[in-house]
């Protein structure tokens, strides 16, 4: 008679040294020619980068996204792959297996939790470990680069959320964006890419927050365009749209236009914390790819001068330089240069916005050509950004041309809001006490907000807000907010502007 | 009768948000033709803006499948 395992587990932690090579965290599985994986290489790169110095191995974890593709995949497979996966922790301080001994011992509860603390500001994030050969990256949370780079940029994450981390009975925890490698079975780069966006945007909505698994398999409910759904081959961006909505958000799609058209949109979303999968085709040739894009880095808006097609004001967004993206054959986080590049079609010369990914170290690098963004957006949004920039261009236009100080320098900036957050951060506007009242007391405002913020290099001169529950901007002005930088002079205008779309005016 | 927010030597009570101040025409005029002329101005931008929104059957059929090891490029 042959007798199952149907023991308990049990697990051990181990606290190690950050390795000179990374990879050495990891065993080589057997027969496998092609190691370490460049996804290890690159993690190795960026954790040195944000100079860990300690690593605490689990080696007995449940990752809910594995057991979950496990079930519907690999628990079907000849080779006995295991349920459970492996974690590694990183930590920016130096941590002896003495010390990490000493959480443990009899030390009074005050001490641990100062101990805890420390060791809680140094915690850098965690990887998933996962039982298969050639794909061993599961989910992977890291601490984002800083908010400053060395050259002055400023870095925006916004499409980041917090995790809580327990190890060990400590609670840890991470800002950031999770990461997955594609392992070529229940997921290929479309469907990573569409996970990391949905691990913020299903979160923030409360929704089920769907496995690489039930992406494949929503996206190929109804819409099977070759082969089979699983092992996946990749997704089309009608089956991305699927698999969005098969989650209970609605997919928007914005084609590529134009590098500034681009930018506006790149930076509306990703600033309103609703990260987008973005389609590129590398110059090379081949295949389409997917990635998703978390964060941007944007330069001084002193250096930018109003372009002829809109000579009175700027775009913030034209300030943007570069993008964070999670790319499943790189790692998270990984820098993409934006710039213009032309190209010939059908005899003619296009400008198309190019990304440029780039190795932490700089020494590899793809060119690609943006087509699409894909973003999953809260079904209570109807109206898309193309349609607020719209308007938002409409108004800082208007600013530019009639606010004699801000003359051709106003600045447009557009976005989703939620409006309870709006009305929190009222607080600082420097509004009149009715005004206030009026915004915060009397308003009632949808779940999210478009807004279009006008302002100078002084500072912002006043906002427009927009129910998104409409889908087109006129009539669906709700008010105009004066804010700090608007000399009181111009109230009598801002009145005659919140007349003309139908809006009140908070002063 | 109808409401009024003004006292019986004529001053307006309404708080400062609801006031309406006179606006010389002259200005309303100024305000109401810079709308107008911005509106025209940035008439090219809207279009190309709007253009993003009209997706063709051949995007949403761009399959997105590069494998993490591509045999012709290197990242």
């Amino acid at each position: 008679m042959m007798a199952g395992n149907s023991s308990y587990p049990s697990q051990s932690i181990e606290v190690l040294e950050f390795p000179e090579d990374f990879g050495t965290l990891l065993s080589q599985p057997a027969g496998l020619v092609d190691w370490p994986p460049d996804q290890v290489t690159y993690l190795g790169l960026y954790l040195k980068k944000l100079g860990c110095k300690s690593v605490v191995r689990e080696s007995h974890y449940i990752d809910r996204d594995f057991i979950l593709d496990h079930s519907v995949f690999y628990s079907r497979s000849l080779r006995n792959y295991a349920n459970h996966c492996s974690r590694l922790h990183f930590f920016a301080c130096p941590l002896t297996p003495k010390q990490w001994d000493g959480l443990f011992g009899p030390v009074a509860d005050a001490e641990r939790q100062t101990i805890a603390a420390e060791l809680g500001r140094d915690y850098l994030g965690f990887i998933v470990i996962k039982p298969l050969l050639g794909t061993p990256i599961g989910r992977t949370v890291l601490r984002t680069y800083p908010a400053l780079t060395d050259a002055g940029s400023v870095r925006v994450f916004g499409g980041t959320r917090k995790y809580e981390v327990h190890l060990a009975g400590y609670t840890f925890t991470v800002d950031g964006l999770a990461f997955q490698q594609q392992d070529r079975g229940v997921s290929a780069c479309a469907t990573t890419a569409l996970w990391s966006s949905l691990q913020k945007v299903a979160h923030d909505e409360k929704l089920f927050v769907p496995t690489p698994a039930h992406i494949t398999e929503a996206a190929s409910r109804y819409l099977l365009s070759d082969g089979r759904s699983l092992p996946s081959e990749g997704l089309n961006i009608q089956q991305i749209c699927e698999a969005i909505r098969g989650s209970g958000l609605q997919p928007q799609v914005v084609r590529s236009i134009s590098p500034e058209e681009d930018r506006a949109q790149l930076a509306a979303y990703i600033g309103s914390g609703l990260p987008p999968v973005l389609a590129i085709q590398p110059i090379s040739g081949g295949q389409g790819h997917a990635v998703c894009a978390v964060g941007m880095k944007t330069g001084d808006l002193k250096t930018l001068v109003p372009p002829p097609e809109h000579p009175h004001h700027i775009r913030a967004a034209n300030a943007l330089q570069g993008l964070y993206v999670h790319d499943d054959r790189l790692g998270p986080y990984a820098n993409a240069d934006l710039f213009s590049w032309t190209y010939t079609e059908g005899g003619q010369n296009r400008i198309a916005t190019a990304l440029q990914i780039h190795w932490p170290d700089r020494t590899q690098a793809e060119l690609s050509i943006l087509k699409a963004l894909i973003v999953p957006v809260p079904d209570k949004i109807r109206m898309s950004i193309t349609r607020i920039l719209v308007l938002g261009t409409e108004f800082a236009q208007v600013a530019g041309m009639y606010f004699k100080e801000f003359e051709a320098r106003a600045i447009l900036n557009v976005g989703y809001k939620r409006g309870v957050i709006y009305r929190e951060s009222a607080f600082s506007f420097g509004l009149s006490e009715p005004g206030l009242r009026r915004l915060c007391c009397e308003a009632v405002f949808p779940r999210f907000l478009g807004v279009i913020e006008v302002s100078a290099r002084e500072g912002p001169l006043f906002d427009v807000l927009l129910d998104t529950t409409e889908t087109i901007f006129s009539p669906s002005v709700l008010m105009i907010v004066k804010r700090g930088a608007l000399p009181s002079t111009y109230e009598s205008s801002l009145q005659l502007l919140a007349d003309h779309y139908g809006a009140q005016l908070i002063v | 009768m109808e409401e009024s927010n003004n006292t019986k030597d004529g001053a307006d009570t309404r708080p400062s948000t609801e006031k309406k101040e006179a606006m010389p025409t002259n200005e309303k005029e100024r305000l109401l033709a810079t709308i107008e002329a911005a509106r025209e101005i940035v008439k090219p931008t809207v279009k190309r803006l709007k253009e993003s929104e009209s997706v063709s059957n051949d995007l949403l059929s761009m399959r997105l499948e590069k494998p993490a090891k591509d045999d012709g490029g290197e990242l």
